[in-house]
Parts: structure tokens; C-alpha cells; sequence
């Protein structure tokens, strides 16, 4: 037990030692001097944070092995990767310096941009997104329900969704901007019909496939159909309506920056976009980190959490 | 006093995918009895207690429960089915409460009686917990007193301990028949273990396949207490029953 906590602990000690590393030797030549606060805040922020996830989870859960494992794992990893670039790309100047910013480069945007980009542009990238993304919620979630209780709409829908699907949804955009009055709606209408498809289909296939004694079973309890729908029907379709839904929401993210690299004035794709054809690559990288933050984000935080609540009662492995 | 009847099954035929699947089976059963069902694989004894819970319709003769004819479920008869026992995702507490929210009662006096069953189970404790966390004998324990609670004047079961190992299975046995004496449902029984057909009811109906309809009937003449009755499983007399059983089950499966 004790070896082991050590190499979980020696394993995210990388993130410190980046630090020290990144403080003690100088940039390349070959590069612009910049301050190095940002991308050390940075780690040694991510570095307490898992300090405190690998304590509190090694410690004070049950079975926390296999997950602080897989954290610790997988936060070694970052950590290599960033040591070779902070260590190959910043402080020994190999690659371009133009188009292979190096992390003390990249991370200081963050803060020279604060506005445009960590501020206005996440907020409309998020607003887009999640515009799209719950109307498809409210609106697929429901027909699919229809569709799959109903054998006779199950059997004419399911069969369109399935061709209908698997259209590429970003070869809607250009007529969508024709259409739409705004660009800004025609982006959201691409997120929409992106993230609707997996949903409905899921959300059919899940509640076509139900046990069917479970809903006779409610019914010899005494349930009307209305509870039969909530409290039977939901439940034994959800962990197939919440697999669309993940689906739904990364999809709803890939178009969304496709959709703003290509026509919007705002936006994380837009910045993105901008800055790469003015050639400013420390930007570019910047917006793409912060990209990938916002995507881990909502899954982690956002429907992670709200899918370990809705399947509580299922059995967990590992 | 006339007895009423609890179930009366007058020449069902039931066909399922163009075949036959029940021929001209009649039964009888009075309130308050338990009978049981056996019969061959695929001999049709789901299907008859499907039919008699209203879950289908017979395609002729007809099904009354307490005197009336079924058309859709009767709110008087509780079903138990082998393999959905519980809906796992509602706590123990909130299942056994399932059936009587359903039929409008307040869900804090829902609570109270639900608590009142799944203590007299012994299950008190498990009220918080979620269905895949009780082993398969408390499943079981859990389904009865979800149907009790509602009160039923038939209860149907279908394989009620199927999957269970055999301690279990006679201890849960006991236990029904205790409730059963106190509480007086009309219990049908189906089982595929003759032994416990005959340890638990007052009369067997064996069930042939291909015809698929009641081949023999036997009256089991046990004390009613059965649990009281040290060793009865073994007796002598109990297997004289379980043997006669099993020639006309034997029988039933060469009609097949």
C-alpha cells in the first residue's frame, strides 16, 4: 500500500518539477522573451487539484484504485507531453518558432486576451452550443419516446432516421446561411440537426427495445399510462437516451467550430480562424487548448455528473 | 355458505402464431385455495396465467376472476413474474410502494403500510436500498410484499422461487405459506419442481403439452400448517403425492 501511494504520488510530482524546470532554465534564443506566471499557475493549479482528488480518493473511498489509477495515468501523460514541449520546443528552440509556439508563449494569451478570447469568445461559442444542443434535447427526447412506444411510427421512422442520420450535418451549413437571416442561426440549426439525430434514434431504439413485461408488470400494479411513461418507460430507456445524448453533445461542439470557422464573427472557432489567417500561432494553439478545456468541461462536470444521477441505480463495475 | 369462485377458466383456447398454444383448458379454483400447475416445458402454463391476469385476450371460452369476466387486468389480482421482480431503478421502499401510489393512495400512508410489509419480511433495513443490492432470496421477499401491499384476492406466480438454491427456496416456501394461511389469497402456483407443487398447494393440475390442457388433477390432503410439521417435505406421505405426480406428468409428456 505504502509503495504503491508512492508512485501515485511521484507520478503527478511531474507537474512541480515542470515548474521548477521552467523557472530555472531560460527561454531558446531563437524566442521572444515571455513571462512564464500563466503556464506555472496552470500546472501547479491542476497539480493541487489532483493532489486532492488522489487523496481524497485513495484515502476516503471504497474502491478508489482503478479510477485514481486511471487519473494518475492519464495525468502522466499530459505531463510528458508538456515536459517535451516545454523542454524541446521553449527551452532548446528546436521547430519554427513561428508556427511551434512554445507554452509559456501559448498560455500568456490567455491572459493578453482575456477578453476577447477566455471571455466573449467561450461565451458565445457556449451560448451557440448549448442553444442547439437543448433544443435537440427538447425536441428529440420526446419524439423518440413517441417513436418507439408506437410500433407502427417505429417502424416507418426508424428506417428514414437511419438514412437520414448519417448525413454529414455540416453539409447543411451553406444552404442554412442562405437561409437563415442570421448567420448565428444557421450555425445553431447545424448544431440542432447534428445533435437531434443521435438523440431521437437513441432514445427510439431505447424505448422500442424495453422489457415489455416490465410495462404489464406496472400495469397489473395499478399504473396508468402516464406513469407507466415516467416511471417505467423513462427510466428503462434512459441509459440508451443518455448515450445519444453524449453523442449529441460532442457533436454539438465539432460543429459548432465548424460552423464559426467558416462564416461566424464571434466565437472560439471564429478567434481560431482569424488569428490563423493573420498567422498568429500562439493564439491559435491557445484557442484550441481552450477548446478542448470547454469540451472536457461539459462532459466531465455537465453530463458525467447528471448521468451518474440518473443511473444511481444501476451496478457499477470497477 | 357457497364459496365463491376466485378463478374460473371455462374452454380456453389461446392459438399463438397460428398455433395452438392452449386447448379447451376449464379449471376451477374457490377463494382462499392454493393450487399449483406443472407441466412440460412449453406446455402453456405461462401463457394460461397470462390469459387468466388479463394480460391477453383467450380467442375462446371464457375467464372470470371473483365472478367477473377479465377483459383487462383485475385490480384484485396481484402477478409475479420470474424474470422482471422488481424495477431496479426505484428503491426497495419505492417499489413495494409502486402499486398502491398507482391506485391513489397517499404516498405517506403508501409508506407506512409498505414499511409494516417489508418489515414483517425482515427487510426493514433494505427499504433505502437500490434492487441489485439485495441477494436473490431478499428479491423475492421484496416482489411478495409489493404485491400484497395491494391487497390481492388472486395472486398469480409464475417460477415465484425459480434461480434460487434449494435452502433458500424452502425457507421463502415456508414463509409464503404462513402468509397465505393468514392473509388467504387464492394462490396459482406454476412450477416446474413437483416437490414443491405438492408441499405448497391443496391441488396440482398437470399440464400436457401438444394438446396443451389440463391432464390430471390431484387433491393434496395435508395438514394446512405444513410448516408446522416437522420434516413433511420427507414424509412418506408427501411423496406418495409427489410420485403419483410425476407418473401423470410422465404421461402428459408422452401425449406430447
Amino acid at each position: 500500500m505504502a509503495r504503491e501511494g508512492l508512485i501515485f504520488y511521484g507520478s503527478i510530482a511531474i507537474f512541480p518539477l515542470i515548474v521548477l524546470l521552467n523557472l530555472a532554465l531560460p527561454d531558446a534564443a531563437n524566442r521572444p522573451d515571455q513571462p512564464k506566471e500563466v503556464f506555472n499557475g496552470a500546472l501547479l493549479l491542476f497539480f493541487t487539484l489532483l493532489l486532492i482528488y488522489v487523496t481524497y480518493g485513495y484515502h476516503f473511498k471504497k474502491q478508489p484504485h482503478v479510477r485514481v489509477k486511471t487519473v494518475v495515468n492519464v495525468s502522466l501523460i499530459f505531463g510528458v507531453f508538456l515536459l517535451l514541449w516545454l523542454v524541446l520546443v521553449g527551452k532548446l528552440g528546436y521547430l519554427r518558432p513561428h508556427s511551434f509556439p512554445s507554452p509559456n508563449n501559448v498560455f500568456q494569451v490567455f491572459i493578453t486576451d482575456i477578453d476577447f478570447l477566455t471571455y466573449e469568445s467561450s461565451k458565445a461559442s457556449i451560448i451557440r452550443a448549448f442553444t442547439g444542443y437543448i433544443l435537440a434535447l427538447v425536441l428529440g427526447i420526446p419524439l423518440g419516446v413517441w417513436g418507439g412506444s408506437n410500433l407502427r411510427a417505429f417502424s416507418v421512422s426508424y428506417p428514414i432516421a437511419k438514412v437520414t442520420a448519417h448525413i454529414p450535418p455540416v453539409v447543411y451549413l451553406p444552404y442554412a446561411i442562405a437561409v437563415f437571416p442570421s448567420i448565428n442561426g444557421a450555425i445553431v440549426f447545424m448544431i440542432f440537426i447534428g445533435a437531434f439525430w443521435p438523440i431521437v434514434i437513441n432514445t427510439m431504439f431505447g424505448v422500442y427495445n424495453i422489457d415489455k413485461r416490465l410495462i404489464e408488470f406496472a400495469r397489473i400494479l395499478g399504473a396508468d399510462e402516464k406513469r407507466i411513461l415516467f416511471k417505467v418507460v423513462l427510466p428503462a430507456a434512459m441509459p440508451s437516451i443518455l448515450a445519444g445524448s453524449l453523442i449529441g453533445l460532442v457533436l454539438s461542439f465539432v460543429l459548432l467550430t465548424a460552423g464559426e470557422m467558416v462564416g461566424a464573427h464571434t466565437g472560439l472557432g471564429f478567434y481560431l480562424m482569424y488569428y490563423f489567417d493573420v498567422g498568429y500561432f500562439d493564439k491559435v494553439v491557445a484557442a484550441i487548448l481552450l477548446i478542448s478545456f470547454w469540451v472536457f468541461f461539459w462532459i466531465t462536470f455537465g453530463f458525467d455528473i447528471v448521468q451518474s444521477k440518473l443511473l444511481r441505480w444501476q451496478r457499477r463495475i470497477g | 355458505m357457497r364459496a365463491m369462485k376466485a378463478v374460473e377458466v371455462t374452454g380456453v383456447k389461446k392459438l399463438g402464431n397460428g398455433k395452438v398454444v392452449l386447448e379447451n383448458v376449464d379449471m376451477e379454483v374457490n377463494e382462499g385455495e392454493f393450487v399449483s400447475i406443472v407441466g412440460p416445458q412449453a406446455c402453456g402454463k405461462s401463457t394460461l396465467l397470462r390469459l387468466i391476469a388479463g394480460l391477453d385476450q383467450p380467442d375462446a371460452g371464457k375467464i372470470k376472476i371473483l365472478e367477473e369476466e377479465v377483459s383487462k387486468p383485475h385490480p384484485k389480482v396481484g402477478m409475479i413474474f420470474q424474470e422482471t421482480l422488481l424495477f431496479p431503478w426505484l428503491k426497495i421502499i419505492d417499489n413495494v410502494t409502486f402499486g398502491p401510489i398507482s391506485r391513489g393512495v397517499e404516498k405517506v400512508e403508501a409508506e407506512r403500510e409498505a414499511t409494516k410489509w417489508l418489515e414483517s419480511f425482515g427487510l426493514a433495513k433494505f427499504a433505502d436500498k437500490w434492487p441489485y443490492e439485495l441477494s436473490g432470496g431478499m428479491q423475492r421477499r421484496a416482489t411478495i410484499a409489493m404485491m400484497m401491499v395491494n391487497q390481492p384476492k388472486v395472486l398469480l406466480c409464475d417460477e415465484l422461487l425459480g434461480g434460487l438454491d434449494l435452502i433458500t427456496r424452502n425457507a421463502i416456501a415456508d414463509e409464503f405459506l404462513k402468509l397465505w394461511h393468514e392473509k388467504k389469497p387464492t394462490v396459482l402456483y406454476v412450477t416446474h419442481l413437483l416437490e414443491e407443487a405438492v408441499y405448497l398447494s391443496q391441488r396440482v393440475y398437470v399440464m400436457s403439452a401438444k394438446p396443451s390442457k389440463i391432464y390430471e388433477t390431484f387433491e393434496i390432503d395435508l395438514p394446512e400448517k405444513r410448516w408446522e410439521v416437522p420434516n413433511l417435505r420427507f414424509s412418506e406421505k408427501c411423496a406418495d403425492y409427489v410420485n403419483k405426480v410425476r407418473e401423470a406428468f410422465v404421461e402428459a409428456m408422452k401425449v406430447a
